[in-house]
Protein backbone atom coordinates (compact mmCIF):
# COMPACT_ATOMS: atom_id res chain seq x y z
CA UNK A 1 0.00 0.00 0.00
CA UNK A 2 1.80 3.24 -0.92
CA UNK A 3 2.28 6.33 1.26
CA UNK A 4 -0.94 8.06 -1.06
CA UNK A 5 -3.25 5.06 -0.12
CA UNK A 6 -2.63 5.67 3.51
CA UNK A 7 -3.77 9.52 2.99
CA UNK A 8 -6.64 8.42 1.27
CA UNK A 9 -7.34 6.04 4.43
CA UNK A 10 -6.87 8.70 6.89
CA UNK A 11 -9.24 11.27 5.06
CA UNK A 12 -12.05 7.95 4.81
CA UNK A 13 -11.34 7.72 8.65
CA UNK A 14 -11.54 11.37 9.17
CA UNK A 15 -14.70 11.53 7.01
CA UNK A 16 -16.79 8.84 9.25
CA UNK A 17 -15.18 10.30 12.59
CA UNK A 18 -16.95 14.03 11.43
CA UNK A 19 -19.68 12.26 10.13
CA UNK A 20 -21.06 10.40 13.90
CA UNK A 21 -20.06 13.88 15.51
CA UNK A 22 -22.29 15.93 12.96
CA UNK A 23 -19.72 18.07 12.33
CA UNK A 24 -20.18 20.58 10.26
CA UNK A 25 -16.52 21.33 8.97
CA UNK A 26 -16.85 17.61 7.54
CA UNK A 27 -17.41 19.70 4.56
CA UNK A 28 -13.71 21.06 4.12
CA UNK A 29 -12.50 17.37 3.04
CA UNK A 30 -14.93 17.28 -0.08
CA UNK A 31 -14.41 19.85 -2.84
CA UNK A 32 -16.87 22.53 -3.59
CA UNK A 33 -18.09 20.74 -6.54
CA UNK A 34 -18.11 16.67 -5.22
CA UNK A 35 -20.80 14.69 -6.16
CA UNK A 36 -22.81 13.01 -3.67
CA UNK A 37 -24.83 9.43 -3.99
CA UNK A 38 -26.77 8.29 -1.12
CA UNK A 39 -29.78 5.72 -1.54
CA UNK A 40 -33.25 7.11 -2.02
CA UNK A 41 -31.74 10.79 -1.49
CA UNK A 42 -30.20 9.80 -5.10
CA UNK A 43 -27.37 12.33 -6.27
CA UNK A 44 -26.43 15.56 -5.19
CA UNK A 45 -24.19 17.78 -6.74
CA UNK A 46 -21.83 20.37 -4.93
CA UNK A 47 -20.98 19.28 -1.21
CA UNK A 48 -23.75 21.24 0.20
CA UNK A 49 -25.72 18.52 -1.23
CA UNK A 50 -24.13 15.97 1.29
CA UNK A 51 -26.16 18.43 4.11
CA UNK A 52 -29.53 18.19 2.22
CA UNK A 53 -29.10 14.56 2.54
CA UNK A 54 -28.26 14.57 6.18
CA UNK A 55 -31.48 16.71 6.30
CA UNK A 56 -33.34 13.28 5.34
CA UNK A 57 -32.65 12.41 9.09
CA UNK A 58 -34.07 15.27 10.80
CA UNK A 59 -35.58 14.43 13.94
CA UNK A 60 -35.44 10.89 13.66
CA UNK A 61 -31.55 9.78 13.93
CA UNK A 62 -30.76 10.06 17.13
CA UNK A 63 -27.19 8.86 16.48
CA UNK A 64 -25.07 6.88 14.36
CA UNK A 65 -21.15 5.18 14.71
CA UNK A 66 -19.22 3.51 12.35
CA UNK A 67 -17.49 1.11 13.59
CA UNK A 68 -14.22 1.91 12.90
CA UNK A 69 -11.94 -1.08 14.05
CA UNK A 70 -13.43 -3.32 11.77
CA UNK A 71 -13.55 -1.33 8.45
CA UNK A 72 -12.32 -2.62 5.16
CA UNK A 73 -10.22 -0.51 3.05
CA UNK A 74 -9.56 -1.26 -0.98
CA UNK A 75 -7.38 1.06 -1.87
CA UNK A 76 -7.63 1.34 -6.07
CA UNK A 77 -6.07 4.24 -8.10
CA UNK A 78 -8.04 7.32 -7.76
CA UNK A 79 -10.60 5.76 -5.53
CA UNK A 80 -11.16 3.73 -1.65
CA UNK A 81 -13.78 1.32 -1.20
CA UNK A 82 -14.61 0.65 2.38
CA UNK A 83 -16.77 -2.15 3.42
CA UNK A 84 -18.08 -1.61 6.99
CA UNK A 85 -20.87 -1.81 9.75
CA UNK A 86 -22.60 1.10 12.21
CA UNK A 87 -24.46 1.41 15.08
CA UNK A 88 -26.92 3.61 16.16
CA UNK A 89 -30.05 4.18 17.13
CA UNK A 90 -33.35 5.81 15.05
CA UNK A 91 -36.55 6.59 16.65
CA UNK A 92 -35.90 4.95 19.60
CA UNK A 93 -35.04 1.44 17.63
CA UNK A 94 -31.38 0.16 17.82
CA UNK A 95 -29.51 -1.23 15.06
CA UNK A 96 -25.99 -3.00 14.77
CA UNK A 97 -24.18 -3.63 11.56
CA UNK A 98 -23.72 -7.03 11.41
CA UNK A 99 -25.95 -8.09 13.82
CA UNK A 100 -29.06 -6.80 12.47
CA UNK A 101 -29.95 -6.44 9.30
CA UNK A 102 -30.03 -3.11 8.48
CA UNK A 103 -26.59 -0.85 9.34
CA UNK A 104 -23.98 -2.51 6.46
CA UNK A 105 -22.52 -0.40 4.20
CA UNK A 106 -19.91 -0.21 1.01
CA UNK A 107 -18.85 3.58 -0.01
CA UNK A 108 -17.23 4.39 -2.62
CA UNK A 109 -14.98 7.24 -1.96
CA UNK A 110 -13.23 9.48 -5.31
CA UNK A 111 -10.01 11.82 -4.35
CA UNK A 112 -8.73 14.85 -5.92
CA UNK A 113 -5.76 16.56 -4.89
CA UNK A 114 -5.86 15.27 -1.63
CA UNK A 115 -9.84 16.25 -0.85
CA UNK A 116 -13.00 14.31 -1.84
CA UNK A 117 -14.25 14.52 -5.39
CA UNK A 118 -17.07 12.36 -4.95
CA UNK A 119 -18.83 9.88 -2.04
CA UNK A 120 -21.05 7.31 -3.18
CA UNK A 121 -23.17 4.92 -0.24
CA UNK A 122 -24.12 1.75 -1.14
CA UNK A 123 -26.32 0.90 2.27
CA UNK A 124 -30.55 -0.15 2.91
CA UNK A 125 -31.07 3.55 4.53
CA UNK A 126 -33.86 1.71 6.40
CA UNK A 127 -31.51 1.11 9.46
CA UNK A 128 -34.09 0.02 11.78
CA UNK A 129 -35.68 -2.16 9.27
CA UNK A 130 -39.34 -0.65 9.76
CA UNK A 131 -39.48 0.77 6.43
CA UNK A 132 -39.65 4.39 7.75
CA UNK A 133 -37.01 5.36 5.03
CA UNK A 134 -39.36 5.39 2.51
CA UNK A 135 -39.53 8.80 1.99
CA UNK A 136 -37.16 10.81 3.76
CA UNK A 137 -36.63 13.32 0.94
CA UNK A 138 -40.35 14.18 -0.38
CA UNK A 139 -42.46 11.53 -1.78
CA UNK A 140 -41.91 13.02 -5.45
CA UNK A 141 -38.14 12.38 -5.52
CA UNK A 142 -36.86 10.47 -8.19
CA UNK A 143 -34.00 8.34 -8.23
CA UNK B 1 -8.10 -14.65 -17.58
CA UNK B 2 -7.76 -11.50 -14.98
CA UNK B 3 -10.24 -11.23 -12.44
CA UNK B 4 -11.69 -8.46 -13.39
CA UNK B 5 -12.43 -10.31 -17.00
CA UNK B 6 -13.46 -13.47 -14.73
CA UNK B 7 -15.95 -11.34 -13.16
CA UNK B 8 -16.96 -9.82 -16.27
CA UNK B 9 -17.59 -13.38 -17.35
CA UNK B 10 -19.90 -14.30 -14.40
CA UNK B 11 -22.25 -11.04 -14.83
CA UNK B 12 -22.69 -12.46 -18.41
CA UNK B 13 -23.50 -15.69 -17.25
CA UNK B 14 -25.99 -14.35 -15.01
CA UNK B 15 -27.39 -12.36 -17.61
CA UNK B 16 -28.02 -15.60 -19.71
CA UNK B 17 -29.60 -17.18 -16.50
CA UNK B 18 -27.17 -19.85 -16.86
CA UNK B 19 -27.15 -20.76 -13.48
CA UNK B 20 -25.16 -23.40 -13.55
CA UNK B 21 -22.29 -21.53 -15.17
CA UNK B 22 -22.58 -18.95 -12.66
CA UNK B 23 -22.68 -21.41 -9.71
CA UNK B 24 -19.43 -22.83 -11.45
CA UNK B 25 -17.46 -19.48 -10.83
CA UNK B 26 -17.65 -20.23 -7.12
CA UNK B 27 -15.48 -22.30 -4.53
CA UNK B 28 -16.99 -25.25 -3.46
CA UNK B 29 -17.71 -23.09 -0.17
CA UNK B 30 -18.21 -19.66 -1.90
CA UNK B 31 -20.84 -17.60 -0.59
CA UNK B 32 -23.51 -14.52 -1.70
CA UNK B 33 -24.28 -12.49 1.29
CA UNK B 34 -27.30 -9.61 0.09
CA UNK B 35 -25.71 -6.94 2.85
CA UNK B 36 -29.22 -5.03 2.53
CA UNK B 37 -30.90 -7.80 4.95
CA UNK B 38 -27.68 -9.84 6.11
CA UNK B 39 -28.58 -13.00 4.94
CA UNK B 40 -26.07 -15.39 3.00
CA UNK B 41 -26.35 -17.82 0.15
CA UNK B 42 -23.91 -20.71 0.33
CA UNK B 43 -23.16 -23.92 -1.54
CA UNK B 44 -24.26 -24.86 -5.39
CA UNK B 45 -27.55 -26.17 -4.86
CA UNK B 46 -31.02 -25.91 -3.13
CA UNK B 47 -33.22 -22.68 -1.72
CA UNK B 48 -30.10 -21.62 -0.05
CA UNK B 49 -27.38 -22.14 -2.61
CA UNK B 50 -25.30 -18.95 -4.45
CA UNK B 51 -27.02 -19.91 -7.90
CA UNK B 52 -30.86 -19.49 -6.14
CA UNK B 53 -30.79 -15.21 -6.72
CA UNK B 54 -30.32 -15.09 -10.30
CA UNK B 55 -33.10 -17.76 -10.72
CA UNK B 56 -35.39 -15.58 -8.83
CA UNK B 57 -34.81 -12.64 -10.19
CA UNK B 58 -35.31 -13.63 -13.37
CA UNK B 59 -38.47 -14.87 -13.20
CA UNK B 60 -39.70 -12.32 -11.23
CA UNK B 61 -37.70 -9.22 -13.94
CA UNK B 62 -37.59 -11.21 -17.31
CA UNK B 63 -35.79 -8.27 -18.66
CA UNK B 64 -33.08 -8.79 -15.59
CA UNK B 65 -30.10 -6.28 -16.56
CA UNK B 66 -26.82 -5.43 -14.39
CA UNK B 67 -25.28 -2.25 -15.96
CA UNK B 68 -21.78 -2.04 -15.16
CA UNK B 69 -20.51 1.04 -14.62
CA UNK B 70 -17.02 1.11 -12.94
CA UNK B 71 -14.81 -1.34 -12.07
CA UNK B 72 -11.93 -1.35 -9.00
CA UNK B 73 -9.64 -4.74 -8.89
CA UNK B 74 -7.03 -5.10 -6.46
CA UNK B 75 -5.41 -8.23 -5.84
CA UNK B 76 -8.27 -10.88 -5.42
CA UNK B 77 -10.49 -8.08 -4.70
CA UNK B 78 -12.68 -7.06 -7.25
CA UNK B 79 -15.27 -4.12 -6.92
CA UNK B 80 -17.99 -3.65 -9.50
CA UNK B 81 -20.73 -0.41 -9.43
CA UNK B 82 -23.58 -1.35 -10.78
CA UNK B 83 -27.26 -0.82 -11.48
CA UNK B 84 -30.08 -3.14 -10.78
CA UNK B 85 -32.52 -3.33 -13.59
CA UNK B 86 -35.56 -4.71 -15.08
CA UNK B 87 -39.49 -4.95 -14.99
CA UNK B 88 -41.24 -6.66 -12.53
CA UNK B 89 -43.62 -9.12 -15.06
CA UNK B 90 -43.11 -12.27 -12.59
CA UNK B 91 -43.74 -13.51 -8.56
CA UNK B 92 -41.15 -12.00 -6.40
CA UNK B 93 -40.28 -14.30 -3.39
CA UNK B 94 -39.86 -11.54 -0.61
CA UNK B 95 -39.60 -12.47 3.19
CA UNK B 96 -42.99 -11.57 3.55
CA UNK B 97 -44.80 -13.65 1.06
CA UNK B 98 -44.98 -13.48 -2.65
CA UNK B 99 -45.11 -10.35 -4.42
CA UNK B 100 -47.11 -10.13 -7.79
CA UNK B 101 -46.14 -8.54 -10.57
CA UNK B 102 -46.84 -5.07 -10.42
CA UNK B 103 -45.60 -3.67 -13.96
CA UNK B 104 -43.01 -1.44 -12.65
CA UNK B 105 -39.34 -1.35 -13.40
CA UNK B 106 -37.04 -0.83 -11.34
CA UNK B 107 -33.56 0.50 -11.58
CA UNK B 108 -31.54 0.65 -8.62
CA UNK B 109 -27.60 1.45 -7.69
CA UNK B 110 -25.94 -1.30 -6.00
CA UNK B 111 -22.16 -2.17 -5.21
CA UNK B 112 -20.48 -5.67 -5.47
CA UNK B 113 -17.65 -6.99 -4.23
CA UNK B 114 -16.06 -10.19 -4.57
CA UNK B 115 -13.50 -11.78 -3.45
CA UNK B 116 -11.49 -14.28 -5.25
CA UNK B 117 -9.30 -17.82 -4.91
CA UNK B 118 -7.40 -19.39 -7.67
CA UNK B 119 -9.63 -17.26 -10.56
CA UNK B 120 -13.23 -18.41 -8.60
CA UNK B 121 -15.64 -16.26 -6.72
CA UNK B 122 -14.78 -17.34 -2.69
CA UNK B 123 -17.39 -14.52 -1.27
CA UNK B 124 -19.67 -12.15 -2.88
CA UNK B 125 -21.54 -9.20 -0.92
CA UNK B 126 -23.73 -7.58 -2.64
CA UNK B 127 -25.07 -3.88 -1.14
CA UNK B 128 -28.46 -3.38 -2.82
CA UNK B 129 -30.82 -1.11 -1.05
CA UNK B 130 -33.96 -3.58 -1.23
CA UNK B 131 -36.31 -1.31 0.21
CA UNK B 132 -35.70 1.25 -2.76
CA UNK B 133 -36.39 -1.66 -4.86
CA UNK B 134 -39.86 -2.33 -3.09
CA UNK B 135 -40.26 1.65 -3.53
CA UNK B 136 -39.81 2.01 -7.45
CA UNK B 137 -41.89 -0.99 -7.64
CA UNK B 138 -44.63 1.53 -5.86
CA UNK B 139 -45.38 -1.47 -2.71
CA UNK B 140 -43.24 -0.48 -0.08
CA UNK B 141 -46.10 1.67 2.06
CA UNK B 142 -48.02 -1.27 1.29
CA UNK B 143 -46.27 -4.40 0.52
CA UNK B 144 -48.38 -6.09 2.87
CA UNK B 145 -51.30 -5.58 1.29
CA UNK B 146 -49.82 -6.01 -2.29
CA UNK B 147 -48.56 -9.51 -0.66
CA UNK B 148 -52.54 -9.83 0.50
CA UNK B 149 -53.67 -9.39 -2.89
CA UNK B 150 -51.99 -12.87 -4.32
Amino acid sequence: MSSNDHDKIALAREYFIRADQGRPDILELFHEDAEIYFPKFGFGFGRQSLFEMVKGFDGSLEYIRHDYDSLTFIPSGKYLVVEGTSHGKMTGKSWAGGKTPGGRFCNVFKFRDGRLSSLHVYLDPDYTGDDEARFRWGKNRQW
Amino acid sequence: MNNEQIIRSAYELAEKVDVKGWVECFTPDGTFTDMSIGVTYRGPDGPTGVGKTVEVYAKAFPDMHRELYRFFSVGDVVVVELALQGTHKGPLPTPMGILPPTGKRMDAPCCDVFRLVNGKIQSFDCYPSGTMIFAQLGVLSNIEAAIARS
